[in-house]
């Protein structure tokens, strides 16, 4: 095998399931920051992005059916957010990502009653051949995935900057009490972030799908990868989940070029080394079972 | 008045042995039903009892000490394999490979629990879950030890003495048996030290910390006891199927054995077996009562029985039967004495101290003769830019009660806390009883003597009094985990012992009414006495209290005063932060003086409420004395 050859080619794939990951991670960004909760379903909205896309978009214009899901699935997030996780809002951390897991659960049930466990083909959105950089070859479906998420990732900077809506979730994330005391309602800055989120990871699902397939299980691992590329970035830091996804995309697609088998291995590699690292430090480790009181 | 704590604890001793008179009822239905039930209805059976085993450990690590596990059924698979692989390569005996799966995975869970249980909360969660998903992807990935995605089987079953355990129903046998010793272990380790140990860390890490709990080495020893239950349990199913492969270990599994503790019940044994039996029962039922029902149907009801349970009934099923049965009990006996108890009168602190606390307080060693018990010396403490504590020195001797005051931000608390060892000074030592414990650990610091009560109060509040005042006194001796697990008469005995001594304690703050009341439930005047109670536990020669007076009304306050001047007169110092004045001058026999990180001031009451730094720190040069009155009210009994 030829690195110089292959790496470009391995590092293009790696950006565009790495812009998927950075959407989701957005997304978790958004919903922790706003409720603290970690959504472990964020994964299965982008699922049913791709699966509502993929069912629809031969009876409709592409663009129409991408509309449709992702209003579907906007709808669908704040249902959740009312139906499961709205009655909670006062349990604990435990309990809450425990209930994310149910929902996580009867989603994906519920795409399997509907589809099946059939893969779903989604046609590209430009057919024609694809781009020839150098020694890489870029799918045009690819540069749709990476153009979206650039465009996604600038109108949600954007938002949270310019809106009255963003602003008021930004400040809702960063003092729930100060918020609430200017009049910021936080049930409803949870309504829209678990909207929001549930948009921007339907988005995703729908340019992915013509690359990856729709399938009724693509939904835990996307939100896991996406999880990880949150906690790189620490969680509450939307441009560095944005890139801990590139990142880990990247990663990935080099190991799996490298030995198949690693794939899914290097994602939770790095959130166990990250979470290690950045919550304890390896100092914190030695303070923990190091010195002891000693005779003067 | 006196004697109601002491007349709870044969109450507590009746419901331990009504539960384990329930606990053998179950075991010989168990039998019982082995015999008779059918072969579909035995494999059932025995899943069920595979998952318990697993559950109960669950229990243990996310119920009794509130660490989340999402890794566990790693430890099931790992442990299977073990077994699995000892048994086909190299012909060893099912049974010996059993304990060497158990052994291993115990070594394992040490060394990933090492660093993964210094994360809290969802980030424990989230690695524990990232752990099980690298180990299922080694299972599937590593073929030359594991076979690949498909496995290998030719596993042999257990025998003992010519009986082979091939069938369902001997292997139901087999389970039942182990499951009841699993039961008994995981009871006795739920009902004695180890278990306050446990709750004490899952309701306050740093609390339990501060009382001399090591902290981290109890949440290794549940995670390691939880994973060697899990490892039991995939030994056990590997024999019994015969076969292995990764997929019953996924992570789903780990999903589906937190299910179980939950919608059994996180905070109780039965919730762990419960669990398992619903879940799995209701599992087959629906598969043989909704024809076509496959495993979609059955994903989604999982899902939302989940939720369901976590949002409406989040103690579980056993929590719920609990509370039917105390609500059926109190009603019974509301009914057969409708008379009710007449309230009873204000609880006033004891007079007496207890003789056992006189005579301990009397053996301790009060450090080198002539030196002073604590020294601080050039003590500074930096956040950042902020600096809390600046060259700091202060001696504290025995028998003497020194009040640091100072304004808000003055660095009192930040004192406390580098004392006690929560804080890590800049620079600058600590010296306690020949002991140099600036920057180390707040247990090994509270062992030597150290104990402190907290400004926001913190007592464990889903516990009882007895037991917060119990893991202060057996915070530094007593069974551990595998003591707990046999639970000897004579550990009993020595249990039945302290409980005298943690009642005593209790009488002594006035809250001997309240022996079995959750400390949650308590009034924030009797959750700070219950904080001293148990700071007395410790059996301090340091003991530093930090604003023990507020929130406290006038008759409480002297109270305190009074119970404060008792344990010094024991020979206890005394370290006290305090903002009512006159609460201090009334009190202290020194007077430290902080502003700003510094000291400004040191000395006896009358000299420190003439000296002009104190006034002027307090009072402002500039101002009038009405703008600072109105600002800092706290004020009452300065000079000026």
């Amino acid at each position: 095998m030829n690195l110089s050859l292959e790496l470009p080619q391995w590092i293009i794939s790696g950006i565009t399931i790495g812009g998927i990951y950075a959407l989701v991670a957005l997304g978790f960004v958004t919903i922790y920051s706003v409720t603290r909760v970690i959504n472990i379903a964020q994964g299965e909205f982008v699922m049913l992005g791709a699966m509502l896309t993929a069912t629809l978009h031969n009876r409709m214009p592409l663009a129409l059916a991408i509309l449709v899901a992702v209003i579907a699935v906007t709808a669908i997030g704040a249902g959740v957010q009312r139906v499961a996780l709205y009655p909670a809002r006062r349990a604990s951390m435990v309990t809450l990502i425990m209930i994310t897991i149910g929902v996580d659960i009867v989603l994906r049930g519920i795409a399997l009653i509907i589809w099946g466990t059939a893969p779903y083909s989604v046609r590209p959105f430009t057919p024609g051949p694809p781009i020839i950089v150098g020694p890489a070859v870029i799918t045009r479906q690819a540069l749709w995935v990476i153009a979206s998420v650039i465009v996604i990732v600038v109108v949600t900077y954007l938002f949270f900057q310019r809106t009255m809506a963003g602003r008021a979730l930004r400040a809702s994330a960063a003092n729930p009490v100060a918020a609430r005391l200017v009049g910021i309602r936080p049930e409803r800055m949870a309504l829209l972030a678990w909207a929001g989120s549930a948009a921007l990871a339907a988005l995703g699902g729908a340019v992915v799908a013509p690359i990856t397939f729709a399938t009724y299980s693509m939904g835990l691992d996307l939100g896991l990868k996406g999880f990880v590329a949150a906690v790189a970035g620490g969680l509450t830091n939307p441009a560095a989940a944005v890139i801990g996804g590139l990142l880990l995309g990247v990663l990935e697609s080099v190991g799996a070029g490298l030995h198949s088998g690693l794939q899914d291995v290097i994602a939770f590699a790095v959130l166990l080394v990250v979470l290690i690292v950045r919550q304890v430090g390896i100092l914190g480790l030695w303070g923990r079972f190091g010195p002891r009181p000693r005779p003067a | 008045m006196v004697s109601s704590a002491k007349s709870k604890a044969p109450f507590h001793v009746a419901g331990v042995a009504r539960n384990d008179l329930l606990a053998l009822l179950a075991f010989l239905v168990a039998l019982a039903a082995t015999g008779v039930l059918g072969a579909y209805h035995l494999t059932i059976l025995n899943f069920v009892l595979l998952r318990a085993i697993v559950v109960l450990g669950l229990v243990l690590l996310t119920g009794y000490t509130g660490q989340i596990s999402f890794g566990q059924a790693a430890f099931v698979g790992i442990g299977a394999y073990t077994s699995a692989i000892l048994t086909t390569r190299y012909d060893i005996s099912p049974w010996l490979a059993l304990i060497a799966a158990m052994l291993l995975v115990g070594v394992l869970a040490a060394l990933v629990g090492l660093p993964l249980l210094q994360l809290e909360g969802h980030y424990l969660a989230l690695g524990t879950l990232a752990f099980g998903l690298i180990v299922y992807t080694g299972m599937l990935e590593w073929h030359s030890l594991t076979g690949g995605p498909s496995g290998f089987s030719g596993i042999p079953a257990f025998s003992i003495l010519g009986i082979t355990f091939d069938t369902p129903r001997a292997n139901a046998y087999l389970l039942v048996v182990i499951t009841a010793l699993v039961t008994w272990v995981a009871r006795n380790v739920a009902h004695g030290r180890i278990s306050r140990q446990a709750r004490a860390v899952r309701d306050s890490q740093i609390t339990a910390e501060c009382l001399g709990v090591g902290t981290a080495s109890l949440k290794l020893r549940m995670f390691v006891l939880a994973a060697v239950f899990a490892a039991l349990s995939g030994g056990l199913y590997v024999h019994l199927i015969r076969f292995v492969n990764p997929a019953p270990f996924d992570f789903l599994y780990s999903v589906e054995l937190l299910t179980m503790a939950v919608v059994g019940g996180l905070t109780s044994i039965w919730g762990g077996l419960l669990g398992a039996a619903v879940l799995t029962v209701l599992t087959e039922a629906l598969r043989s009562a909704v024809p076509g029902a496959t495993g979609e149907v059955q994903l989604v009801l999982f899902g939302a029985l989940l939720v369901v349970m976590l949002i409406f009934w989040p103690s579980g099923l056993a929590g719920g039967i609990t509370r039917a049965y105390h609500w059926i009990t109190t009603q019974m006996r509301g009914r057969s004495n409708s008379a009710g108890t007449e309230s009873p009168a204000l609880p006033r602190v004891a007079e007496t101290i207890p003789d056992w606390l006189t005579q301990s307080m009397k053996g301790s060693p009060s450090g080198v003769a002539g030196e002073p018990l604590l020294r601080v010396a050039g003590l500074t403490c930096r956040f950042g830019g902020l600096v809390a504590l600046r060259q700091l020195d202060l001696t504290v001797p025995s028998n003497r009660l020194l009040a640091v005051i100072g304004p808000n931000g003055a660095g009192k608390t930040t004192l406390f806390n580098v004392i006690s060892g929560l804080l890590a000074p800049t620079s600058g030592t600590v010296e306690f009883a020949g002991h140099q414990i600036g920057g180390t650990r707040p247990a090994p610091i509270a062992r030597l003597g150290v104990a402190r009560t907290f400004q926001n109060v913190e007592v464990f509040p889903r516990m009882t009094c007895l037991e917060n005042v119990l893991v202060a006194l057996e915070a530094e001796q007593g069974p551990g985990v595998l003591a707990s697990m046999i639970r000897l008469p004579r550990v009993r005995a020595v249990e039945r012992e302290l409980e005298e001594q943690a009642s005593d304690l209790l009488r002594f703050v006035g809250l001997a009414d309240h022996a079995s009341t959750l400390a949650g439930d308590l009034p924030l005047g009797q959750q700070r006495a219950l904080e001293l109670a148990r700071a007395m536990a410790q059996r301090p020669r340091l003991l530093l209290l930090d604003e023990p007076a507020s929130g406290l009304n006038p008759s409480e306050r002297a109270e305190l005063a009074r119970l404060i001047r008792t344990l010094r007169e024991l020979g206890i110092a005394i370290m006290l932060v305090e903002h009512d004045m006159e609460f201090v001058m009334n009190l202290a026999d020194e007077i430290a003086v902080l502003n700003y990180g510094e000291k400004i001031a040191e000395g006896p009451p009358a000299t420190i409420q003439r000296d002009p730094a104190v006034i002027a720190a307090y009072l402002g040069d500039t101002l009038d004395d009405g703008q600072i009155q109105q600002t800092n009210p706290g004020l009452k009994g300065i000079g000026a």
